[in-house]
């Protein structure tokens, strides 16, 4: 069983990497070398490349899966260690079905969610990133806003029309649902000509995404997770542990 | 299938099909992306988890090689 020995290797060094704990003290006090793991009370998802949904995509796509990503938003609601969650965005998109569903699932989640997009957040990336409480975007991301289009066998028939535009209000009536941009504005984007080389619609850089009202705010990490730590519930001695004061700028 | 992302057709189903090994493997209870390299050495090509905490565990570094039972 090498894998097992190699996981009890692994075990021996932890404490005296924490430097300050002393290992004498936890073998005799408790019987044990190996300090209990705390997991972060903030956990991290990061949503890369496209959202990928029913279809795989071929393999040079980077992706982020439906599959893996909606179980761990389970698991983020039902643990009670865990009490907020950070999302960091740098999509260009993907599947209408499965950006929604995440979009709906960190929506709905109990516990307090910030997003900060970086890079890019584009399409559907766009509800991804309102889905959260609070939204930041880095002042050199961009995000896409232009109409939905259709790959594959197009029937030339009205049906289809209006297929594109049910998915269509889909996405608009969440992106207005949960951000403070109404629908007349993010239409006008979305239908914008002159601004895209080879389709219509507008690219958001940082700050204009915020005066469109779409995004909260223009920040990096630092604010995110500062935002993070106001909108968590108080908590005794929470401070001390987990966050340090921000640097005066 | 909708798609909706401002890359075109092309860029997302190439004509060319080269087809990289890429697999989700649990390893120490973390779930990993891991591809084969030219050697066939499985590595570390992505892990997934929520914890920022894995991160930083040096087994789970992009590139490392890892051994399988």
């Amino acid at each position: 069983m090498r894998h097992r020995q190699r996981l009890i290797m692994e075990a021996e060094p932890e404490p005296r990497k924490k430097g300050k704990q002393d290992v004498a003290e936890n073998i005799t006090e408790f019987g044990t070398t190996r300090l209990p793991t705390q997991k972060s009370p903030i956990q991290t998802l990061v949503i890369i490349g496209q959202i990928e949904g029913h279809v795989v995509l071929p393999s040079q796509n980077k992706t982020t899966k439906y599959e893996h990503v909606i179980p761990q938003l389970v698991a983020i609601e039902e643990n009670p260690d865990i009490e907020g969650l950070l999302l960091v965005l740098n999509t260009v998109g993907g599947d209408v079905e499965a950006g929604l569903a995440l979009s709906e699932m960190i929506a709905s989640l109990s516990k307090p969610t910030v997003s900060l997009v970086l890079g890019g957040g584009h399409s559907i990336g766009v509800p991804v990133a309102v889905a959260a409480d609070y939204s930041f975007i880095a002042p050199t991301a961009t995000m896409t806003i232009h109409p939905i289009r259709m790959n594959g066998l197009v029937i030339g028939v009205p049906q289809t029309y209006e297929y594109l535009d049910k998915m269509q209000d889909r996405v608009v009536r969440f992106v207005t649902q949960h951000s403070h941009i109404d629908e007349h504005t993010f239409r006008e984007l979305m239908f914008r000509t002159g601004e895209l080389a080879r389709d219509i619609g507008t690219v958001l850089v940082g700050q204009d995404a915020v005066e469109v009202h779409l995004i909260d705010q223009v920040g990096g990490i630092e604010d995110a997770l500062k935002k993070m730590y106001e909108l968590l519930p108080p908590r005794e001695g929470r401070k001390k542990k987990g966050h340090r004061e921000a640097k005066p700028h | 299938m909708v798609l909706y992302t401002p890359l075109s057709g092309e860029d997302i189903f190439p004509d060319s099909k080269e087809d990289l090994f890429l697999k989700a493997l649990w390893l120490e209870g973390r779930l990993c992306l891991v591809r084969r390299d030219d050697f066939g050495t499985m590595r570390v090509e992505r892990l997934l988890s929520t914890d920022p905490a894995d991160y930083l565990d040096p087994n789970f570094q992009p590139n490392m090689p890892i051994q399988l039972m």
